[in-house]
């Protein structure tokens, strides 16, 4: 039984760490634009297609090939903000939220089109699959890798945040985007630098969701990336620690009702944990981090 | 006249025919004011008047026409991050520190265009205000009204600035903070910044100034020596009328 509960933990804290990495990439582009990117998941979409591209196409190491592919998608998110998001800087948000949903499309066309309507496989190495076994406990390597993923990021993330200029400008601009400009700061290089790790966070945990899956299809991103919405939602929008609580409370939420729904009512554990979440959100309006004033 | 000359007549601040609107809201209109080099000069007027849109749009931070120089040089299109860097700060109306962040790191980033000099800066200003430096790793959201408002004072003085726009630094203080505030306004004087004060306290503000500018509805109404506008019946009448 014990082996059952540790078993289904690391289950929810490997599902959680990928949330979170998302959450935290929306996080962070909404806490200095106040502004959810919804072209997020295409970013993680892309990060699969240029692995697929480095590693089968061009034959590079699988290693070489993933890192390639999160600089490519840090890369990318910078190039959007900088063609799509600029030229709408201090529109309204509708506008922005607009631009947002345009890219998504744009690039869904494009995955559809030019690359291809269908899930392209992965060759993911086998001992990057494989399971150990330790006393009844099946540990997947890749959980192992999902977790030090996570807890690697969570942990580069806080240093930058809390002693880099650039790290500390983004979090006053979260409060106070005109006020951080008036200390020298310019407001293109938060923006670009918040899109920058936004993009490699939703490279991170695209590698992450295609390793699991093995393949890569040009709606992959739609679903993580509305659940990483709702785990930001639910942390408090505009707060970072916030976004990682979400992202692992949901991960939570949903290896829970995956072990403890009985089969009929599986079908329905999106819309129970949607419901859970709702009813927090009820009770706690601003989130479970979120302060009233962090939200713009 | 040769370059250098030119330089030290020149006025440190110069506003020429400013103007603030805000869509179909216009907050100043045509305003001309000078700060000349070591001066400490009030700009006082009414709530509403268009003292903080002025000062905002001085720094680029509100939407602004007209021409802006700093020691004769024409600076009308340099971006807020490009005037800090040449020397130009302000201290905003309500303080606005971040009170998510730290004092420590509030002045660090104060620093960020003054990287070299940071240290002694910061140094310079925890003696001027203990009170930081007892809660320098405090959150400053957590810090009393005070606290906050020497806090934010010393961010804008760690980029080293030649000129400083300070907006209404003693609004809602208890009298010896007060009082502190305007020590340190006077202190200024020695490093050789000069200032542009906002202050609902105008006699004391026209106390600690050498000249003063009188702004109501968006425009300049009168301007002399504090003297003169301490003395001035007019302005007694507009400001002092029901107290007085
Ligand atoms: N951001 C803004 N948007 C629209 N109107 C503004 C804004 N800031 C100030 N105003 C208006 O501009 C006028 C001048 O305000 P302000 O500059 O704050 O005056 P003061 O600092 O002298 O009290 C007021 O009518 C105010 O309502
Ligand atoms: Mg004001």
């Amino acid at each position: 039984m014990s082996e059952l509960v540790a078993q289904q933990v690391l289950n929810a804290l490997a599902l959680g760490g990928v949330y979170a990495l998302l959450g935290l990439g929306l996080a962070m582009v909404f806490s200095v634009l106040g502004m959810i990117n919804f072209a997020h998941g295409e970013l993680m979409t892309f990060t699969g297609y240029a692995l697929i591209f480095l590693s089968a196409t061009l034959g590079w190491p699988f290693f070489l090939a993933v890192f390639a592919a999160f600089a490519v998608a840090a890369a990318s998110a910078a190039l959007i903000e900088r063609v799509a998001f600029r030229p709408v800087r201090g529109a309204s948000l509708t506008t922005m939220l607009l631009t947002t949903f345009a890219i998504s499309s744009i690039l869904h066309v494009v995955f559809q089109n030019f690359i291809s309507p269908r899930p392209i496989a992965v060759a993911i190495p086998d001992w990057l699959t494989s399971t150990a076994q330790f006393s009844g406990l099946r540990i997947g390597m890749l959980q192992c890798i999902s977790l030090g993923v996570t807890v690697v990021a969570l942990i580069g993330l806080t240093v930058f945040l809390r002693f880099s200029i650039t790290g500390l400008a983004m979090r006053a601009a979260a409060q106070d985007f005109s006020i951080t400009r008036l200390m020298g700061i310019p407001a293109n290089r938060v923006i670009v630098t918040a899109f920058a790790i936004s993009g490699l966070l939703a490279g991170l945990s695209g590698f992450l969701w295609v390793a699991q899956r093995g393949s890569v299809d040009p709606l992959m991103g739609f679903v993580p990336v509305l659940k990483a919405f709702i785990a930001v939602v639910l942390g408090g929008l505009g707060s970072l620690p916030g976004a990682v609580l979400g992202g692992f409370l949901l991960g939570f939420l949903e290896v829970l009702l995956r072990a403890m729904l009985p089969s009929e009512l599986l079908p329905f554990r999106d819309a129970i944990s949607l419901s859970i979440i709702i009813t927090i959100l009820v009770l706690r309006p601003n989130g479970l981090l979120g302060r009233a004033e962090a939200v713009r | 006249m040769s370059a250098s000359e030119k330089h030290t007549t020149d006025p440190a601040l110069e506003l020429r025919g400013v103007t603030i609107s805000y869509g179909a809201i216009r907050a100043a209109r045509s305003v001309d004011l000078t700060v000349g080099a070591g001066e400490i000069v009030t700009l006082i007027g009414p709530n509403g008047a268009g003292k903080s849109s002025t000062l905002m749009g001085t720094v680029g931070l509100a939407p602004r026409g007209g021409a802006v120089l700093m020691y004769g040089e024409d600076v009308s299109n340099a971006s807020t991050e490009q005037l800090v860097r040449k020397g130009l700060t302000l201290s905003p109306e309500g303080r606005r520190i971040f009170g998510n962040l730290s004092v420590a790191e509030n002045l660090r980033l104060g620093g960020a265009t003054a990287r070299k000099t940071a240290g002694e800066t910061e140094e310079r200003l925890l003696d001027a205000f203990p009170k930081l430096r007892a809660r320098y790793g405090q959150q400053a959201g957590t810090l009393s009204g005070g606290e906050q408002q020497m806090l934010a004072i010393a961010r804008a003085l760690m980029s080293n600035p030649s000129i400083v726009l300070l907006d209404e630094p003693s609004l809602g203080l208890a009298p010896k903070i007060v009082d502190t505030i305007f020590e340190t306004i006077e202190q200024l004087r020695t490093w050789k910044i000069s200032v542009l004060l906002v202050e609902q306290d105008i006699e004391r503000a026209l106390e600690v100034s050498d000249r003063g500018y009188v702004m109501s509805h968006g425009e300049i109404q009168m301007t002399g020596t504090s003297n003169e506008l301490l003395t001035n019946a007019n302005l007694k009448e507009m400001f002092f009328g029901e107290n007085a």
